[in-house]
């Protein structure tokens, strides 16, 4: 009974999120028809700009981890309850702090530059994210307001360096020089632009697993978020837990805006991250804060940005908003899927409480007075 | 077969227990207290909770040195310090909390208590010990499976195998079946009076579960408060007469729980001068003094808003006061986190299970160990030991009877009175010396509530202090020992509850005083 109810829910949470992208797809396809576009062309051209071929895959995969990582993070510190609606900020301060180690740092052997910036670039979005973290903790500031403030702070940040003092001489384009070819992340899969942050980024995904299911930091977490004051009455550190959380969530997406420097773009430019952070949110609430589950949506979200390339390519006319828009289309379906999935299964909850209420809890009183 | 009355009396006994008393600080575990066991014999020694019968048995296996008395075996005195010389005697001892080692296997467990025992046998032959042991017992154990992989049962009866490996003569068995569903209880039941009547083996056996020792005991000796009430044989007991003989005669009315009585045993908790606020910053508790003694439930009447709460939160760490000391065990606590607090011997009840006791979206298991994390050997460098989680689970649910149909159900689908067992669970399980609990019935039914009283009166029977914070009268009169009233953030007096009535503390809690 119990098994059976188990299994259905592992069902759930894999039907909703297939169903709601089928769906997205498919309401994508009623707007392209109706701005007078023939959806299966366009379809067929997304297709085989995001998995058509190996490089296309290779495409998905690079496009994949940007959004990978800090959706992790985000699921992380939501874990504890904690809206970390600045992962944007902090990949910008990640790709500053590694883009600084690259071009200025010691040159060292064995990609030991590499790891370095990569730290670097970790640590950096750590910090960004304890302010957060450490505001909540001590003062009660919601870390929804403070982290997305960070965010403008961090984007200034790297507008003025790209257009100050990192500025290349005697150019305009506001971009660093590009890092030292041995500090960048080599490519992993040749004839693509698979590059070796793809190896960080499922290390990632297998640590952030770990600690959320195997450590008495992840049940902290999830008895924080769960109920905060009852997790301060067992005598867990709700403050600390809570800057950790940020931290670590901070940490996760200040590594993308490493590995997004040193792997893809080679350098430092302004605006280089069109919104990650903002769609990881997206990815995480889509993934239902599960590890893999964050996967697959960055994966569905990384294959519709490479798609959303080669829609533009080879249908003449067809506005690339269309990958945007589908991308929120999912999200929403999901989120109502899971509003609906949860409300019955309150409701069986319910049911099943009371019929068990009835079968556990008559039985003869202890014998003590009348 | 069971002997009838008389044939014990008749032959020589085998140990003889002779006048032992041993007294621990402010209590007499044993006083004067006298057993004979017979070969042959299947001994049931009962009594409630810190009656002494642990103690007892410790003394004859040399675990503790009595203070006076002899211990007779086979008819001449022998002298018991330790362990080691009561199994060189053949005394086994299967205590209440496994001792096997849970990372090997049965065999190779059974080599390692030989080995202390003295007898060295290699891996082979102790698996055909195993074997032989099982089969002749119908005990079913394998030798080569690891003991964390078996079932509790399994593992009681691994424990019991490992004893009599050892080929006991006297073989004492606390509460051999407090783990074990009815069937396998049962079965055990008939393993003792094959080692009884077969192997001739003396058997202690210790147990709450009266019907069970009415069914496989010759005789039977009750103790209570460390006294010795009567040894009787088996055929004249009676369930009624055993649970009168434990507990003494029930007082008319409500007085179901005996009361503490026992002079002025040592204070544990001691509150000097202690101001908190409450939730919007209005003094809520306005220099509070009390002491919480050894042994003791103090109970703490008051009406919402009383500042109950907000005293036992202080007391508990989840609210700092502004001013004053809070002494536990001869240390000011009263800056120290929660977890420090609970670490020094703190348990604590909060008001609302729902609110301040569980975590609604984690499983029963996981709620049970919350405030263990980091100190109960449910974690080992920050990596949970599921294993261990799951099986410590599995014992408190029993243990503390959560109707549950796996601890790996959210609490939240938990009736309200199994969500307060889990807390109860959680908190008391560990007997901190401390007990702090505020309305810890509130909202739940008859049995339920009698469930958490039983308990909190038992932790202060095995000498916990307790403080019992509560709007329900009635209930302070049932299980109290002494009442303070608390009005308007101030204690307003106490009285003896043998002395208190509804009447006169109702007058004290509406701010007559």
């Amino acid at each position: 009974m119990s098994a059976f109810r188990a299994r259905s829910g592992i069902v759930w949470s894999l039907l909703v999120p297939l169903v709601s992208v089928a769906l997205a797809l498919a309401t994508a396809g009623l707007l392209l028809v109706a701005s007078g576009t023939d959806p299966i062309t366009a379809f067929h051209s997304m297709w085989s700009a995001a998995l058509g071929s190996s490089f296309a895959i290779g495409t998905t995969i690079v496009k994949t981890m940007p959004r990978l990582l800090p959706a992790l993070g985000i699921g992380l510190a939501l874990r504890a309850g904690l809206w970390n609606i600045g992962a944007e900020g902090q990949i910008y301060v990640g790709a500053i702090a590694a883009t600084g180690v690259a071009l200025f740092g010691p040159q060292l052997p064995f990609r030991g530059t590499t790891a370095l910036a990569l730290l670097a670039g970790g640590l950096a979005g750590a910090a960004w994210g304890a302010i957060p973290g450490v505001l909540r903790a001590a003062r009660g500031i919601s870390e929804v307001i403070t982290s997305l403030m960070l965010v403008y702070v961090a984007v200034q940040l790297a507008n003025y360096l790209v257009e100050g003092p990192w500025l290349v001489p005697n150019t305009t384009f506001p971009a660093t020089e590009p890092v030292p070819p041995d500090s960048r992340l080599p490519i992993v899969w040749t004839g693509t632009l698979v590059h070796a942050g793809v190896v960080v980024s499922v290390l990632a995904v297998l640590a952030v697993w770990f600690v959320v299911a195997r450590t008495s930091f992840g049940l902290r977490l999830a008895a924080v978020g769960g109920n905060d004051r009852a997790a301060r009455v067992a005598g867990i550190s709700v403050a600390a837990t809570t800057i950790v959380a940020m931290a670590a969530s901070g940490a996760l997406a200040g590594l993308a805006g490493g590995v997004e420097v040193l792997g893809s773009r080679g350098q430092l430019i302004e605006g280089f991250s069109p919104g990650y952070g903002f769609e990881a949110i997206a990815i995480a609430l889509l993934g239902r804060l599960n590890p893999l589950g964050i996967v697959a949506a960055s994966l569905l979200f990384g294959a519709l940005d490479a798609g959303g390339a080669g829609l533009q390519t080879a249908a003449q006319g067809v506005s690339s908003s269309i990958v945007p828009v589908t991308e929120g289309l999912a999200v929403v379906y999901v989120l109502v899927g899971l509003g609906v999935v949860e409300l019955l299964s309150r409701r069986r909850r319910a049911k099943a409480a009371l019929e068990e209420a009835h079968h556990l809890d008559v039985r003869p009183v202890g014998q003590v007075a009348p | 077969m069971r002997r009838g009355p008389g044939d014990v009396a008749a032959a020589r006994p085998l140990v003889s227990l002779r006048h032992v008393t041993k007294a621990y600080p402010g209590v007499l575990a044993n006083d004067d207290v006298s057993l004979d066991l017979g070969q042959g014999e299947v001994h049931g020694l009962l009594g409630e909770n810190g009656a002494g019968k642990t103690t007892l048995m410790g003394i004859l296996y040399g675990l503790h040195r009595p203070d006076a008395g002899r211990i007779l075996f086979r008819g001449s005195e022998v002298a018991i310090t330790e362990p080691r010389d009561a199994m060189a005697l053949g005394i086994g001892y299967v205590q209440q909390h496994f001792s096997l080692i849970p990372t090997l296997t049965v065999a190779e467990n059974l080599v390692l208590a030989l080995h202390f025992g003295g007898r060295r046998i290699g891996l082979r032959e102790s698996e055909s010990t195993v074997r032989e042991l099982s089969r002749r017992y119908g005990l079913d154990v394998e030798p080569g499976a690891r003991v964390d992989e078996l079932s509790v049962g399994q593992q009681q009866r691994a424990e019991l195998l490992k004893a009599l490996a050892r080929r006991p003569s006297v073989l004492i068995l606390d509460e051999p079946s407090a783990l074990l569903s009815p069937q396998e209880a049962e079965h055990l039941g008939t393993v003792i009076r094959q080692l009884a009547d077969d192997d001739g083996i003396g058997v202690i056996l210790i147990s709450h579960k009266l019907e069970e020792v009415l069914s496989v005991v010759d005789r039977i000796t009750v103790l209570r408060r460390g006294r010795l009430v009567r040894t009787l044989d088996a055929a004249e007991a009676t369930r009624g007469l055993l649970g009168e003989l434990m507990v003494g005669e029930l007082q008319a009315g409500e007085e179901a729980y005996e009361r503490a009585d026992r002079g002025e045993p040592a204070a544990v908790l001691e509150v000097s001068d202690l101001w908190v606020r409450g939730g919007r910053g209005a003094p809520a508790v306005q220099g509070v003094s009390l002491t919480l003694r050894r042994g003791e439930i103090l109970g703490i009447a008051g009406l919402e808003g009383s500042g109950q709460v907000e005293l036992v939160e202080a007391l508990a760490g989840v609210r700092t006061p502004e001013r004053g000391r809070v002494v536990l065990g001869g240390r000011d606590v009263s800056r120290l986190p929660v977890a420090e607090r609970q670490r020094l011997g703190i348990g604590h009840i909060p008001p609302d299970r729902r609110r301040d006791g569980l975590v609604p979206t984690l499983t029963v298991a996981e709620n049970l160990t919350l405030t263990t994390l980091g100190h109960g050997g449910f974690s080992r460098f920050g990596i949970l030991r599921r294993g261990a989680i799951r099986r410590h689970a599995a014992e408190l649910v029993r243990r503390f009877d959560v109707r549950v149909p796996s601890p790996d159900v959210k609490v939240s689908t938990l009736s309200g009175g199994n969500q307060q067992k889990v807390v109860v669970a959680r908190e008391l399980w560990r007997q901190p010396a401390v007990v702090l609990s505020c309305y810890p019935t509130w909202g739940l039914d008859f049995a339920a509530a009698s469930a958490v009283h039983r308990e909190l009166v038992r932790q202060r029977n095995e000498g916990a202090a307790v403080l019992l914070a509560s709007m329900d009268l009635d209930e302070l009169l049932l299980v109290a020992d002494r009442i303070a009233v608390m009005q308007g953030g101030r204690l307003m007096g106490e009285l003896p509850a043998r002395e208190a009535t509804a009447e006169r503390l109702g007058l004290m809690m509406g701010g007559a005083g």
